[in-house]
């Protein structure tokens, strides 16, 4: 197990070095630079710019010390929020985003999970088809759909909770609904699948004629082995999750990291959205390193195999 | 007891999740109240809310490069002198004197002090100008600054020692500043940019590169201070009780939100969590029959490159009939009461409204504001006879367009000019901001609406077409233009010195690469029971210095 892990930890590097390297050389050739901005810059001053900056030198050299700096941790200044260096961005925007995250996930995994399970159990019933007609319109109505009309009708027209901001537990509820709609809809569906497909395996026809009752099928033999591909997903989708999401950050004005994803590539501000890139890349991998490990202690047959 | 174990695991899993996540909401439950004032101030106390779309790049007031910041910056500063409500009124200068020749600015400050008591005084002034100029500081707009003696080549390094500079404090009150040749606009530069607001030494060396990102890494000297800024979330300014004129401040503070969606920020001025709607997008204008418009104070030009995109179009775009009946194609008016912004005016000059006594002596329309398709066709046929082809052999001709708020026009263009003069060879790129402007840099367009400020001085929209002009990528470079306006510029009479640039006006639309299109505007709504918010072109887009709420 050790030398497993150790193994993980080598590769994971690995992975976050060239996510940073080929982000690097992509970001830096698209056209433009980041001085060109709304308020127009003249060339002269625009190259004054890029040599302030340091932008003008041989790329090889920039990304030397990009990653110099980067192995010390510092990722540098904005260019557009000239003052503010990327780690303070990120510092303040991230936990904001995480905390989205973690309501939208509170609400949708346990609710979808057990809707997934609803669904299987009463396969071709009345609840199977009133959990998928949930996940269908949970999936199929976008977000940004989704915040809109929860604005509209329960700050708006309602009047129960504020249009927007992120200042009190009131603002968060809807923002939260918003997001973890899509998240339980995405749960039940592979939750269902995941059941339905357990259901046929020749064990459970083994626990069936044992004479075991139905609830404890599911709760000891289907559960157990169905949750595998959703802690497959929900690796990566925690992650991306936690790293918010810039519809409903627009709309309900939340000061988190997802506007700043779309933002910093749009202006080019090449330090911001490097390290966006390089922060939500290590988060990613660090998920799926503990999904991983999380594998051995569901099913023993995969521990085993390593 | 193996199975019993799994079931264990299993269950651990489940509620560890709900768990750990019920956990993290607790505590961040208990976190918030503490945290954020929120937007509800006491009672009795006059706080107006509004907000803005996005975080300002900076409040470093040198190297401020955006409208959101030099609109924070408006209020929690003053300058020597301030520009409001379009007009030039002293600031922290209490009254100047200019030489006769122009050339020299004596400014005699008032007694003031910063907003932690410390004297405000001259040297404070020359340190922040000249920090601006420093090239070490990496200020984007220095250019505005370059008629100052010697500010050009200090800035660009070749002169490395700041006191030859023209900026000088001849004692604590008094600053002089001397410039390479007559500017009659320099007060209105000096009054409407952020950038010439003060800044201190010891706090800027203090903080370094970190100067200025939050509220307790800066001082300022305006009507109202920075007491909080919450990134992307809030700016809350507070009544500078030590500024000098503090008495004329009826609001004891100012919140901004950032709202980058204009629906949600439409719905908080609904909900009453806003005060002050500063922005009405098109699409909702219906909404809001009774929002107020105004004129945003740039100006949106068909610009055209002379040297074409691609080799074909260089002839093309070079023949000024063909620019001219592309431009008399539109019917300005319908365009803009169908897709533009409310409170756009369609242009029919390069002059704006604004300069009404420019406007009033020197009438002129460089192409009527419903167009003529008439003049068009005409102007077209002229332009095929010339180039010797026939429409449908007219190479594609590449439009870009930016992301943001020209965009709306691209497809109203290529339809008027499909209908009206049957070109259907006009191709569409719209591009990001930084892609779209590289691209009319590298001369890689044949069509651009260019949207630039021009309500400093008539000379404004005018300098930029210059060979050397710092925006002028049309490949169009006219020494008879240059010539004009070197005449016009050096002419001190306002009188002459109007009339020579309305004969440069009219030099610029009759062969100039460039037509107008529109004045863009703005709409806004204010509650009832708030006064004295000012829309002004210069200085800021929101005025709220002398506003009063009464409830």
């Amino acid at each position: 197990m050790t030398r497993y892990i150790i193994r993980r930890l080598f590769i994971s590097l690995l992975t976050i070095w060239m996510l940073a390297t080929v982000s690097f050389f992509l970001l830096r050739s698209l056209p433009g630079n980041p001085f060109q901005t709304e308020t127009l810059l003249s060339a002269e001053v625009q190259e004054r710019m890029m040599s302030y900056y340091g932008l003008d030198k041989p790329l090889y050299e920039q990304y030397f010390k990009y990653m110099g700096n980067l192995l010390q941790g510092d990722m540098g200044y904005s260019l557009k929020y000239t003052n503010r260096s990327v780690n303070s961005i990120i510092a303040q925007s991230f936990p904001i985003s995480a905390e989205l995250g973690l309501r939208a996930l509170a609400l949708a995994v346990p609710l979808g999970l057990l809707l997934g399970v609803i669904a299987a159990r009463r396969r071709g019933k009345a609840a199977d088809y009133l959990c998928v007609l949930i996940a269908v319109i949970g999936i199929s109505v976008p977000s940004f759909i989704a915040g809109t009309l929860l604005q509209y009708f329960f700050s708006v027209k309602l009047g129960l909770f504020p249009v927007a901001q992120w200042k009190s537990l009131r603002h968060t509820v809807l923002p939260s609904l918003a997001m973890g709609l899509s998240l339980l809809a995405t749960l039940t569906r592979l939750m269902r699948a995941s059941m339905l497909e357990v259901t046929t395996q020749d064990y459970i026809k083994t626990a069936k004629a044992k004479g075991l009752g139905s609830f404890k099928i599911t709760w000891s033999h289907q559960l157990r082995n169905a949750m595998l591909p959703i802690v497959t997903v929900l690796g990566p989708l925690v992650a991306s999750v936690l790293m918010g999401t810039f519809v409903i950050e627009q709309i309900f004005a939340i000061p988190g990291l997802g506007m700043h994803f779309v933002q910093s590539v749009q202006s080019l501000d090449y330090t911001m959205a490097l390290g966006l890139t390089i922060f939500f890349g290590a988060f990613l991998v660090a998920a799926n390193f503990i999904v991983d490990i999380a594998y051995g202690f569901i099913d023993p047959r995969i521990r085993v195999a390593d | 007891m193996k199975k019993g174990r799994g079931l264990l695991i299993s269950f651990i899993l489940i509620t560890a999740l709900l768990g750990g996540c019920t956990t993290a909401n607790s505590s961040n439950n208990a976190a918030q109240p503490g945290g954020e004032p929120g937007n509800q101030v006491e009672t009795g106390s006059k706080n107006l809310t509004y907000s803005k779309n996005a975080e300002p790049g900076s409040l470093d007031s040198n190297k401020s490069s955006d409208d959101l910041g030099n609109e924070i910056l408006f209020h929690i500063s003053e300058g020597l002198v301030r520009s409001y409500n379009n007009e030039t009124v002293p600031g922290i200068a209490e009254k100047w004197k200019i030489s006769e020749d122009g050339k020299t600015y004596t400014f005699k400050l008032r007694e003031s002090v910063w907003s932690d008591g410390v004297p405000l005084t001259a040297k404070d002034f020359e340190y922040s100008f000249k920090r601006f100029l420093d090239p070490a500081t990496g200020a984007s707009f220095v250019e505005t600054m370059y008629p100052v003696v010697n500010a050009k080549a200090y800035n660009t390094g070749e002169l490395a020692d700041a006191s030859q500079v023209g900026i000088k404090a001849l004692d604590d009150l008094t600053l002089e500043i001397k410039l390479e040749y007559p500017v009659p606009y320099f007060l209105v530069t000096l009054g409407s940019n952020a950038y010439f607001y003060p800044v201190r030494q010891d706090v800027v060396e203090k903080h370094g590169a970190a100067y200025a990102s939050d509220e307790t890494k800066l001082v300022t000297n305006g009507p109202f201070t920075l007491a909080k800024w919450s990134h992307e979330a809030e700016i809350r300014l507070v009544k500078n009780e030590s500024y000098w004129n503090k008495d004329a401040i009826k609001l004891d503070s100012i919140t901004q939100l950032i709202v980058p969606d204009s629906n949600t920020a439409a719905n908080m001025y609904d909900m009453g969590e806003l005060d002050y709607l500063g922005d009405i997008p098109a699409a909702l204008i219906s909404t809001y029959p009774e929002a107020k418009g105004e004129l945003a104070g740039g100006i949106q030009m068909l610009q055209f490159n002379m040297d074409g995109a691609t080799p074909e179009t260089k002839a093309v775009m070079s023949n000024a009939n063909f620019r001219k009946a592309l431009s008399y194609a539109l019917n300005r008016k319908n365009i803009a009461a169908a897709v533009a912004p409310p409170g756009t005016q369609p242009a029919n000059r390069f002059i704006l409204p604004s300069f009404t006594d420019f406007v009033k002596n020197h009438p002129y329309e460089a192409v009527p504001v419903e167009g003529d398709e008439a003049k068009a066709k005409a102007y077209l046929q002229k332009a095929l006879e010339e180039l010797n082809t026939t429409v449908d052999k007219l190479p594609a001709i590449k439009y870009v367009g930016m992301e943001g708020k020209n965009k709306v026009y691209a497809e109203a263009l290529q339809d008027a000019w499909l209908k009206v003069l049957g070109l259907n060879n006009i191709e569409i790129q719209i591009l990001p901001i930084p892609q779209a402007i590289e691209a009319t840099m590298n001369r890689e367009y044949d069509i651009y609406i260019q949207s630039l400020s021009a309500s400093r001085d008539v000379s404004e929209v005018m300098e930029y077409w210059l060979g050397d002009g710092s925006v002028n990528w049309t490949g169009w470079n006219d020494p008879k233009y240059e010539e004009l306006f070197n005449q016009a510029s050096n002419l001190l009479l306002p009188d002459e010195r109007d009339a020579a640039f309305f004969e440069l006006e009219q030099y610029l639309s009759e062969n100039g690469p460039l037509e107008p299109f529109m004045y863009p505007g703005v709409s806004y709504l204010v509650k009832d029971y708030v006064t004295g918010v000012v829309k002004s072109p210069l200085g800021a887009p929101n005025q709220l210095i002398y506003a009063d709420i009464s409830k």
